[in-house]
């Protein structure tokens, strides 16, 4: 009986999975983290002025409402594209210790980084960033690998590692992360749109009911 | 193994039932493509958890393609939650006995 017996824990972890199937997620975020290290970087070549000032006051507004924009887009972009092909599946809402949990884990990400941020003196924090930077997002990317079995996340791992790095030792200070994200950004979105035409060869439209 | 819930224990309709729970619902495409199981075989599988109350089927249209909308039931995740910790305790024991 035994043998017969489904992998339950496996049927559990599909719909995660299958959010990953068609690589718009990987793309998206991709783009956002360009937007992000764009945004800073042409927001420091601007000369000093009103349109300087101006423009700092809109970043924030632009780096909350890309998340947002970007998520609205991934659904948007799977009711056209995915969900005619493979099918439509509504995904459970979070329950209350899920988003506790990722609220604990946030909160302790940003208390480590404000710590670092006043403990250290700013040359060091500006030597370490990018570093530090690349080691989260490459714990991340392992995590998430590991979560929904995608080895492609295990490359994107080493990719971020060895750019938080490479760019550390440029000493760049705070430019680093601006120039961090955009070459983050393109290698996700890169993944992400090789992944979405491999999708969209396997899954040719028409696939219907 | 009395004590299990026989409209579930059947693998393929284990599948399902452990499919849908998963999710808030699908369509019939992705049950399709996730189960394995063919179109006839599924349809019949999702007949008999209707009947049962476990499963909620609503048919729509996606434009002008019919969309077939499955849901698990409160009483359906019930059962589902129930046979999970009843087979979990049998495998234990049975685990522990040898």
């Amino acid at each position: 009986m035994t043998e017969q017996y489904p992998n339950l824990s496996d049927l559990q972890s599909r719909p995660l999975r299958y959010w990953n199937i068609d690589g718009l997620p990987e793309l998206m975020m991709g783009l956002v983290w360009i937007l992000w290290g764009g945004a800073f970087l042409l927001g420091e070549s601007l000369p000093k002025g009103g349109a300087h000032n101006f423009y700092w006051m809109l970043v924030p507004a632009i780096l909350c409402l890309s998340g947002v924009a970007s998520n609205w887009a991934v659904k948007r972009l799977k009711q056209r594209i995915t969900y005619p092909r493979t099918g439509f599946v509504e995904m459970k809402p979070p329950s209350r210790a899920a988003r506790l949990a990722a609220a604990a884990v946030a909160v302790v990400c940003a208390m480590a980084l404000a710590a670092l941020v006043v403990r250290a003196r700013a040359n060091e924090v500006q030597t370490m960033i990018s570093p530090i930077v690349g080691v989260l997002v490459s714990l991340a990317f392992l995590v998430a690998s590991v979560r929904l079995k995608a080895p492609h996340y295990l490359a994107l791992a080493g990719v971020s590692l060895a750019l938080g790095l490479a760019f550390g030792a440029f000493q760049l200070g705070w430019e680093s992360l601006n120039y961090l994200f955009i070459a983050l950004g393109a290698a996700c979105a890169a993944t992400g749109a090789l992944r979405l035409a491999l999708f969209l060869k396997r899954h040719p439209a028409g696939a219907a009911e | 193994m009395n004590g299990l819930d026989r409209l579930i224990h059947e693998p393929a309709r284990l599948v399902v039932v452990a499919l849908l729970n998963s999710v808030q619902q699908a369509d019939f495409l992705w049950l399709l493509r996730e189960s394995g199981l063919s179109k006839g075989n599924l349809s019949s599988h999702l007949a008999k958890l209707e009947e049962g109350g476990y499963v909620q089927v609503e048919k729509t249209f996606r434009g002008k393609i019919p969309l077939t909308l499955l849901q698990l039931t409160p009483p359906g995740r019930a059962a589902f939650q129930a046979y999970r910790k009843s087979m979990t305790g049998l495998l234990a024991r049975r685990g522990a006995r040898r």
